[in-house]
């Protein structure tokens, strides 16, 4: 046994299918016949649920997001969504305006999410926390997204990396600091992979097709039946790449970001496999699909679960000795925005 | 009683006077140093024994939510806590969210709710989506003062000049033939919209005819060639200010918005494809409002003594292929209901108007 070496604690996820479906539909009838209102409760039941079934060392996380304070934000960000649905009606220049504005104020509204995020999250009694700043925000975000400009987009993993590193440094468990060092290379690899594999089944593609219309006649224009079979071809490979390599991608940078991330001396573990995730995804969309949206449930506590089996904390001591600190209360209004302008926030 | 809460397995309902026993997970709400206790609980108080020997009054205390069969927390006062498991004798403390809590429990523990929620959700998605929304944009719309309105097309015109028209060939005189015609109809029923005719070239979208909410009409010259009767060409000018007096434009705006908003309130976690879905699904919204511009025509088109029928023939020359074919398939993803429907129900009322 280990004795005096380090300790592996496995993160484990206690919820199921069918529980959740029916907390899920309750939701979405409550949410519908209250015209909305009720969807700030939802949303903490939702929340609340995935938190409380989420276990480390017997302890399930615990969500302490306030409706109240999310329906005050979700109103303004209705009424915000519903002026810009109408004055981009209106006039072209407006809506144009209003996304420029949007873009800029985005670090501001990640930094709320985020301090909202983690402030209403807690484990035994003690709350995470976020100290970064709008200013550190805005100049991860723009400043080195210059360089992703100027690159040509090259620069973006290594954007990515910045941004993830600047999120993940400032977190906070308790009075205990999160250190966040993940390797820019690790983020450069899954993409530079995607990229050969791209480059190399086009190039496989496109030879054999004129391949096979050399074989046909030199200068003979290509049959009708070889050219749509030949597209048909590119839009299934388009659609296979795509499909495993957003798996590929997603668990390669989880994993990547994770396993460079520790909480005091507590090192964090991710083991996300990619094929694992490819078929978790797959058969959650056609169940989704021939469903007609009824499996969305399912799929989620299936996402969920495999997320914590892959989560684990490492480390030598026990995991008593975290202190909370007082922490100011986050306003709600930058967590309703990101959820409905579909932000990743990478938790 | 509809929200009895059932208390199975917790014999402290059954004989009050008797303590149950549970054990559980004391955290002081500083640190994460766990502390296993064991807790007496009975009808009035709750007695924990292990690092600290404590009790309370059960209306001191407060307990998390019931969810799924999750953990709960029994918090105490000065921001303890104590980690259990679900158990139907917790039922007795006072809830975080009150009664409510446990109804909503209750409604989430069974099936056949789930089920029924199912039901009643459909119905009341359809039925919205079908008539309560329309009802009520409607009555909104209706209130709306017209300067507004108009802001919604402003420029719209100078736009459609620039790239789909130039200016009329047609002679002078017959643009000013067609305009006394119209000017000299007398409305059915309430007064004509504040409208201005204008006649443009249409070059490729050809025959044509569009109004904005401005009131602003646009009539391209190819579809006065087309009509063999200035009187057809009336029937889509009627149906043009239908629109107008309608306020078909900015309820489409509204219907659209609201349903972006409820869908996205829907699926959240779904993300993009609510966008898409919002403007299939306003595509039925725009087929009622062809629908009721024409039923307006038509009431227009007889009022003045002109049959309606003059309008489907219009209609049937500018679209031959869709006067025959009727797909309820392919209506769906139409913008405008389908030609034959449309000429059917114009064709439909009491003939013999025209003298």
């Amino acid at each position: 046994m280990q004795e005096q070496g380090a300790v592996r604690r496995e993160f484990s996820f206690t919820g199921e299918g069918g529980e959740y479906f029916r907390i899920w539909i309750v939701n979405l009838l409550l949410s519908i016949i209250t015209l909305g209102i009720y969807s700030a409760w939802a949303k903490v039941r939702r929340e609340q649920y995935f938190h409380r079934n989420t276990v480390l060392d017997g302890s399930a996380l615990e969500y302490h997001g306030q409706p109240l304070a999310i329906l005050k934000g979700r109103l303004l960000i209705v009424g915000l969504l519903a002026f810009q649905q109408i004055a981009g009606g209106i006039s072209p220049v407006v809506a144009a305006l209003l996304s420029l504005a949007f873009s800029i104020a985005l670090p501001w509204i990640i930094c709320q999410a985020i301090r909202f995020r983690a402030w209403n999250t807690s484990w035994r009694g003690v709350h995470l926390g976020f100290t970064g700043s709008f200013r550190g925000m805005a100049r991860v975000y723009f400043l080195n997204g210059l360089l992703v400009v100027v690159t040509l987009g090259l620069a973006t993993p290594w954007w990515l990396n910045r941004f993830q590193r600047y999120i993940f440094s400032n977190l906070r468990f308790g009075g205990e600091p999160f250190e966040a060092e993940p390797p820019v290379w690790d983020y450069y690899k899954p993409l530079l992979v995607l990229a050969v594999v791209f480059i190399a089944g086009l190039g496989l593609l496109v030879g054999s097709f004129f391949a096979s219309v050399m074989h046909g006649g030199a200068g003979a224009a290509p049959s009708a039946t070889a050219m749509s079979s030949f597209s048909f071809m590119l839009i299934v490979f388009y659609f296979v790449l795509y499909l495993v390599g957003a798996s590929y991608v997603k668990a390669r940078l989880a994993n990547a970001l994770w396993n460079h991330t520790r909480v005091g001396e507590h090192q964090f573990h991710s083991s996300y496999s990619s094929r694992k995730l490819f078929t978790l995804t797959l058969s959650n969309s056609i169940a989704i699909v021939l469903s007609l949206g009824l499996f969305l449930p399912f799929a989620k506590v299936r996402l969920a679960r495999y997320r914590a089996q892959t989560m684990a904390l490492e480390s030598d001591s026990d995991l008593d000795s975290f202190v909370a600190q007082q922490e100011e209360q986050a306003r709600a209004v930058g967590d309703q925005a990101a959820e409905l302008l579909d932000v990743d926030l990478g938790f | 009683m509809p929200w009895a809460i059932r208390r199975q397995n917790c014999s402290m309902s059954t004989s009050a006077s008797e303590p149950v026993s549970r054990s559980g997970r004391y955290f002081d709400g500083r640190s994460t140093r766990p502390a296993e206790v064991s807790l007496r609980i009975d009808a009035q108080q709750l007695q924990l024994e292990g690092v600290l020997t404590q009790r309370w009054a059960l209306a001191q205390l407060s307990i998390s939510e019931r969810l799924g069969h999750a953990q709960r927390r029994i918090l105490l006062p000065g921001g303890a806590f104590i980690e259990v498991a679900d158990d139907p004798c917790w039922d007795v403390l006072p809830q975080q969210w009150g009664r409510s809590g446990l109804r909503l429990a209750w409604l989430e523990s069974r099936w056949r709710h789930a089920l029924a929620a199912l039901l009643v959700l459909i119905v009341v998605c359809v039925s919205g989506y079908l008539y309560a929304l329309p009802w009520l944009v409607e009555r909104i719309a209706l209130q709306v003062p017209a300067t507004w309105v108009s802001e919604l097309s402003r420029g719209t015109l100078d736009l459609i000049d620039r790239f789909y028209t130039a200016p009329s060939k047609l002679p002078a005189a017959r643009q000013q033939q067609i305009r006394a015609a119209l000017a000299a109809w007398r409305p059915a029923g309430e007064p004509l919209p504040a409208y201005r005719l204008h006649f443009r070239d249409g070059l490729r979208i050809g025959p044509n005819a569009f109004a904005m909410p401005s009131g602003d009409i646009v009539v391209t010259d190819q579809l006065v060639a087309l009509a063999s009767d200035d009187r057809e060409v009336l029937g889509v000018l009627a149906h043009e200010i239908g629109h107008v007096q309608r306020r078909h434009a900015l309820r489409q705006l509204m219907q659209g918005a609201t349903l972006v908003i409820v869908i996205n309130i829907l699926l959240g976690d779904m993300g993009d494809m609510s966008g898409n879905m919002a403007a299939l699904m306003n595509l039925t919204y725009s087929r009622d409002f062809e629908r009721e511009a024409d039923d307006y025509a038509a009431a227009l088109m007889r009022a003045n003594h002109v049959d309606p029928r003059r309008l489907a023939d219009l209609l049937q020359r500018l679209d031959p292929a869709g006067a025959k074919e009727s797909s309820a398939l392919i209506g769906y993803f139409q913008s405008h209901p389908v030609t034959a429907e449309r000429i059917q129900r114009l064709r439909a009322p009491a003939q013999g108007v025209e003298r």
